[in-house]
């Protein structure tokens, strides 16, 4: 199928969906959370997928490759110019240290214990290399948790009080010990001279990472010099956003990483950051669903090696957290209670999970990698699906709104 | 200066990129570059812009210099990639232009345009062939070859002209008036006489040059179909949208872009013309419908980036070594074809109710840029016809070549004149963040 052509049907199936989604399903069923989860737009992408009936074949979703480099891109800088020092110098300072030391821990325990288990048997044949790379990326994920739609829409969590504020606090900090994570992926298990002909250390790749985020911040911030309306101003972000996850693929880097410290820079260096953070946001409905749709036709869920990964990784994943949660709550000083089951409110997870997953399946393509991105898209339905439950129950001993 | 600086970053940023040995998969050199072109076109159209030049010709400016003739910046695969662009382009431009013809305005100019359009298919036709004919001792063709089927296809190219390029310097100088208008409209009445001139003139021209061709008169059902399928098509599609708009209305830019996408893949596979169709739709949604502003304003607000790209690609894709060849024979045809060209039109006008003085001395100067429909034709001239297919495709390269980079500045500097490019001058805009809402009289957003 002509890639175009099939970018349409991605985008007109994204919009009727969306449409359908103001339907609202009647609350607390649970096809409203598969509704709410955007489980469905994988759904529909894995059925039209080359695995399923064919519509979108490889061709094609390589040709569209350009547009997940794209909505990777997007969404780091997104994130990243929602990092501002003044906004977030609001919060206390015992916030901070939950969210990153939570979602460390449950990096590092996920990370060793996957290491660990690859180093004596993995689903597929891997090279030694690969078992690193998957582990490393499955620790990452790991540490992300998600205030998903679902959670939400739980009244608990709307309903306010510093509990619930730190349960919609943390997961909008944890993507940077994930993005933390894939960064050093990405560079200290670079594929090297094989991809891009160039041998460099992993340091270097590091550097090469941070540094090409801060050059092409700084490239964003004169060309936002020389912009005066709006229409230009989209060009500048839309062609930014291109232009820099291309690089960073190029350069075999992780989009998400580059935008993320690329929107960093700007946000904190430009008065300008709501006209851009707007245009972001604008943007950034469609393309999740696009991302959704092409990561769902990515998957190929004929291969049994990622249902086993899968129930794994969710196994690893939610004692990981338990004790992630315990260890920061251990080491902080809250000035408010926390009840036992709040931890449970952060094993949800949502899309950010699956953008990691197209971010190391687009250059890991080896038969443990298509394993790990199977299985986070797989443990990100589930625990998406699960969300509404565990936050409620993570928020029913909270005390009231003050 | 900030521009100077960012021009510098970027292009240090995409050398570093073409360092990498490998320059990666397609896919990510496809990406790398299109975002290169997006931001290089756009700070090239700037400083063009700050010389007095319009954009556009800075945009192609851009192209030239980061295409794979000159600053290798873009490889001839990625370039190839990157023309998918054009289909959507061309669509949004084809709507823009039909959605700009509005009877109101047109009516009083109606035989002014007819007759313009006739001056110049007749004359610059028939002037480029006998020009063809009497240089061909110049052309060192080999023996055997049908000099009358070649001048032939140079009278046809020769009469095209760029709507593409039309449009976008009047949205640039956000020009309106009766010298806009005359230009717009022999623009769109020329693509369909051309459509038909091609059709009709192709099998004259095999049977001119391939021994044993004869005369097949199936080629009048095609055009037929081509065109009154397009128009047809054009009709159906311009009320589809208007459905679209009054019922749904929501994210109407990405709908534009999804259905431009979609009606040109159509297009093709039933034959039709894809920039005709959309023009029609255009046409229709302005004149016979009451959202004919908001298709409009939406269009516009997604067009920036992809005018960038368009013009930028279509720089990259100037064949310099062809332009190097062939360039003093491309050089008097351009001349010739520049003349022929205000010729025509000082004559067309005269035969209008009210000649406008401004058409009768510049309106010449609105035809000069060729491009896309141009390069189509030499493209079909190149494969139809082997024996001299090729060197009447490079020379055409040349002549769009320079015409597309002299066209704009030409054309850009005849609104001036004209009094109608209001851009600079405090003049509202149609729409646009800077301004307020569409004003009856006020000209369209700048590209």
């Amino acid at each position: 199928m002509n890639a175009l052509v099939a970018l349409i049907l991605i985008g007109a199936l994204g919009f009727a969906m969306g449409r359908f989604l103001f339907l609202r399903p009647r609350p607390g069923t649970l096809y409203e959370r598969f509704m709410l989860s955007g489980a469905e737009f994988l759904a529909i992408g894995a059925v039209i997928g080359p695995s399923g009936l064919q519509i979108l074949d490889r061709w094609t979703l390589t040709n569209l490759e350009p547009f997940l480099i794209l909505a990777l891109s997007w969404i780091g800088l997104l994130l990243g110019i929602q990092l501002r020092w003044r906004h977030l110098i609001r919060f206390p300072w015992p916030y901070f240290q939950v969210s990153l030391v939570q979602g460390a821990v449950t990096l590092g325990l996920c990370f060793g214990a996957l290491a660990l288990l690859f180093f004596f048997w993995t689903p597929v044949v891997a090279a030694a290399a690969d078992r690193w790379r998957a582990a490393l990326c499955l620790g990452a994920v790991a540490a992300l948790s998600s205030s998903t739609e679902a959670a939400l829409h739980e009244p608990r969590a709307a309903k306010g009080g510093h509990v619930a504020g730190l349960l919609r606090f943390v997961p909008a900090i944890d993507p940077l010990v994930t993005l933390l994570g894939l960064g050093l992926l990405f560079s200290f298990w670079h594929s090297g001279r094989q991809a891009v002909g160039v041998e460099f250390s992993g340091f270097q790749w590091l550097l090469a990472s941070v540094g090409g985020g801060l050059l092409l911040g700084s490239l964003f911030l004169l060309l936002l010099a020389s912009v005066h309306q709006s229409d230009e101003a989209v060009l500048a972000v839309l062609g930014m956003a291109i232009f820099s996850g291309g690089l960073a693929s190029v350069f075999h880097l992780s989009p998400l990483v580059v935008g993320l410290i690329q929107g960093i820079l700007i946000s904190n260096w430009r008065r300008q950051e709501d006209l851009l953070l707007n245009m972001l946001l604008k943007l950034e409905r469609p393309l999740y669903v696009a991302l959704l749709v092409l990561a769902g036709a990515a998957w190929r869920f004929d291969e049994p090696a990622g249902y086993l990964l899968a129930v794994l990784f969710i196994a690893l994943r939610v004692g990981a957290k338990f004790l992630g949660v315990r260890t920061a709550l251990a080491v902080t000083r809250l000035p408010f209670h926390v009840p036992g089951r709040w931890w449970l409110g952060l094993v949800p997870q949502g899309a950010m999970a699956i953008a990691v997953a197209v971010s190391y399946g687009l250059i890991y393509d080896d038969p443990l990698g298509r394993a790990t991105f199977s299985a986070i898209l797989l443990s990100t339905v589930v625990l998406t699906l699960l969300g509404r439950p565990l936050v409620h129950s993570a928020l029913s001993d909270q005390e009231p709104a003050p | 200066m900030t521009t100077f600086l960012a021009l510098l970053v970027l292009a240090g940023l995409m050398a570093a990129a073409r360092w990498i040995p490998a320059f990666g998969k397609l896919a990510f050199q496809t990406t790398v570059s299109l975002g290169f072109v997006l931001i290089f076109g756009f700070l090239v159209g700037r400083l063009a812009r700050r010389i007095r030049l319009p954009r556009i010709t800075g945009y192609i400016l851009a192209g030239v210099i980061c295409g794979p003739y000159l600053g290798r910046f873009l490889t001839g695969p990625v370039v190839r990639e990157l023309r998918l662009i054009d289909d959507l382009a061309l669509a949004l431009i084809a709507f823009t232009a039909g959605g700009e013809l509005r009877i109101r305005d047109l009516a009083p100019r109606w035989r002014s345009i007819v007759a313009v359009t006739g001056a110049q298919t007749g004359i610059v036709g028939a002037g480029m062939f006998v020009t063809v004919l009497l240089a061909s001792p110049l052309f060192h063709l080999p023996p055997g070859v049908s000099v009358a089927a070649m001048a032939i296809a140079f009278g046809i190219f020769a009469v095209a002209s760029s709507p593409a390029t039309a449009v976008a310097i009047i949205n640039e100088a956000r020009a309106r008036g009766t010298f806009t208008d005359t230009v717009l409209g022999v623009t769109v009445l020329k693509d369909v006489v051309v459509l038909v001139l091609v059709t009709l003139l192709l099998p004259v021209m095999r049977l001119l040059s391939l021994p044993g061709a004869t005369f097949d008169l199936g080629f009048v059902g095609d055009l037929a179909w081509e065109v009154g399928g397009s128009l047809a098509g054009g009709v159906v599609l311009g009320y589809l949208v208007t459905f679209y708009v009054n019922g749904v209305g929501a994210v109407l830019p990405l709908f534009i872009v999804g259905v431009s996408i979609l009606v040109t893949q159509v297009a093709r596979q039933f034959h039709l013309e894809p920039l005709l169709l959309c023009m029609v739709a255009g046409f229709v949604i302005e004149n016979a419908t009451r959202v004919g502003d908001r298709f409009i304003d939406a269009i516009e607000r997604s067009s920036l980036p992809v005018y960038v790209v368009f013009f930028a690609i279509s720089g990259a894709a100037i064949n310099l070594q062809a332009v190097r060849d062939a360039w003093y024979l491309a050089l008097i045809l351009v001349v010739v074809r520049l003349l022929l060209v205000s010729g025509a039109t000082a004559l067309g006008e005269r035969a209008a109710a009210r000649p406008n003085p401004m058409v009768r001395r510049w309106g010449g100067l609105g035809f000069v840029a060729q491009a896309g429909v141009t390069l189509g034709l030499a493209s079909i001239v190149a494969r139809k016809f082997p024996g001299w297919g090729e060197e009447a495709r490079v020379l055409a390269l040349a002549m769009v070549a320079i015409n597309q980079l002299v066209g704009p500045v030409a054309f850009r500097w005849a609104l001036s004149r004209s009094g109608e490019a209001t851009e600079g001058s405090g003049a509202p805009a149609r729409n646009g963040e800077s301004v307020g809402a569409r004003t009856p009289a006020g000209s369209r957003r700048s590209v």
